[in-house]
């Protein structure tokens, strides 16, 4: 089905379709069934199917399987249409860590858009990217983040106090500079 | 993208998204065939672009055709018929030709199902014999492809096992046909000619390949031939213009 799309072959669309269509739709549904039309859930299927057409090279069998893959790519595209329709971003609560004192006068951009997300974790380490992207793209709660990277719970949030901080220096020296 | 790969569900979330898909088979194909038709315009936009780099100082894109190579369309069709396998449509197979129509020449484009470009050829007006159309193309035959230019060995497989499949059809219809007329007649040598005249005038109609009235023939002087259906919904608009394509000056009145 991968190389199908990587081909680009007629039938491998239709074989995504067959295979995880319903699910995907699911996937979907659930995330935005309460607030949003039919036609809003459907265009949202299409954004879907797309990003998978254009991004299957992103999935890597060695770790995963292409399932799960396909599941939070649609996850990811739902709550990305939910927060462009609500006029939400997505929030990194830096302000949690807001230090007293020295930097009090400095304003933390607490809510960004994704281009500006993925340009700042751009600086952390793998493992701390997919933490976040886990985080705050996908709105996974912490259990499934601590299941599904074999890490326990306290692990999971020094990195994201690590990951934040980092991005605060970030963004401080981008405001100094 | 590539950070979303290291995720599991297990099978009572899988479960729940299940419950949520709530959704038609029409709808389901209705969404699907609308991304294919926009993942082909994506792919015609971006060999248009191809094409614009290609211009040079002075020469401007008049018109763009989008054909479909009839071979092509008929051998998929034919091969459907012998086994339900989806054919020709990617994997380097050449469905689509996209012309674009200069000032100065005709870049073809020869491009997948989804547009995607597997070949790029460029004819100045002087290099093209001729272009006819719908049904002053002249008469085409199927095996002079086969014979004449140089097709892969997957072709010619696939051009005999299509082929097969189609003598026997012949031979089927022949005899039906020798039957009813043995029925008619009980002249064992009327059913014999009777049999010999179906297969042959079979043979010729799959052979002799009918004229369309949105076809296009574009020949060149170094002896290729672009033999396509012009898929654009103004084809009689394309006509027009490709009637004195040849001989037209440089500016064209769109």
């Amino acid at each position: 089905m991968v190389s199908g799309i990587l081909n680009q072959r007629e039938d491998a669309l239709i074989e995504i379709k067959n295979t995880y269509g319903r699910l995907l739709y699911g996937v979907i549904n659930k995330i935005l069934s309460s607030s949003y039309e039919v036609l809003d859930i459907e265009e949202c299927f299409n954004d879907v199917l797309m990003s998978i057409w254009g991004n299957i090279d992103c999935y890597d069998e060695t770790k995963g399987e292409l399932r799960n893959f396909l599941i939070s790519v649609a996850k990811y595209r739902a709550l990305d249409f939910k927060r462009k329709l609500s006029k939400r971003k997505i929030s990194l609560e830096l302000n949690e860590e807001i230090i007293e004192g020295t930097i009090e006068e400095t304003t933390y951009v607490d809510e960004i858009d994704d281009d500006a997300f993925y340009s700042l974790i751009e600086n952390l380490k793998e493992k701390d990217k997919i933490i976040f992207v886990k985080k705050y793209l996908l709105d996974e709660s912490m259990d499934k983040i601590s299941k599904d990277l074999d890490m326990t719970k306290e692990a999971i949030y020094k990195r994201l106090i690590r990951g934040r901080k980092k991005i605060k220096e970030i963004i401080n020296n981008k405001q100094e500079g | 993208m590539h950070l979303l790969n290291e995720s599991s569900y297990d099978e009572e979330e899988i479960s729940s998204y299940m419950n949520f898909s709530d959704i038609d088979d029409e709808s389901l194909n209705r969404i699907t065939n609308d991304v294919r038709t926009q993942i082909a315009r994506g792919g015609l936009k971006k060999s248009g672009l191809y094409a614009e780099g290609m211009l040079e100082e002075g020469e401007v894109i008049e018109k763009t055709i989008k054909g479909t190579d009839i071979d092509m369309l008929e051998e998929a069709a034919m091969v459907n018929m012998a086994m339900h396998i989806p054919f020709m449509s990617g994997d380097g197979f050449s469905f689509n030709r996209l012309m674009f129509c200069t000032n100065k020449r005709v870049i073809i484009i020869s491009a997948n199902y989804y547009n995607k470009p597997l070949g790029i050829e460029s004819y100045l007006k002087e290099d093209i014999k001729s272009i006819s159309l719908g049904k002053k193309v002249k008469r085409q035959y199927r095996l002079n492809r086969l014979f004449k230019s140089s097709v892969g060995c997957a072709e010619v497989f696939f051009k005999i096992l299509a082929g097969i499949y189609i003598l026997f059809i012949a031979g089927v219809t022949g005899y039906v046909f020798a039957i009813f007329i043995n029925s008619i007649t009980n002249s064992e040598f009327l059913s014999l000619l009777s049999f010999r005249i179906a297969v042959l005038a079979f043979i010729y109609i799959l052979i002799a390949r009918p004229k369309l009235i949105t076809e296009v023939l574009l020949e060149t002087k170094d002896g290729k031939k672009y033999d396509v259906i012009i898929r654009n919904q103004d084809y009689k608009d394309i006509h027009k213009y490709l009637e004195d394509f040849l001989y037209r000056g440089k500016n064209f009145d769109r």
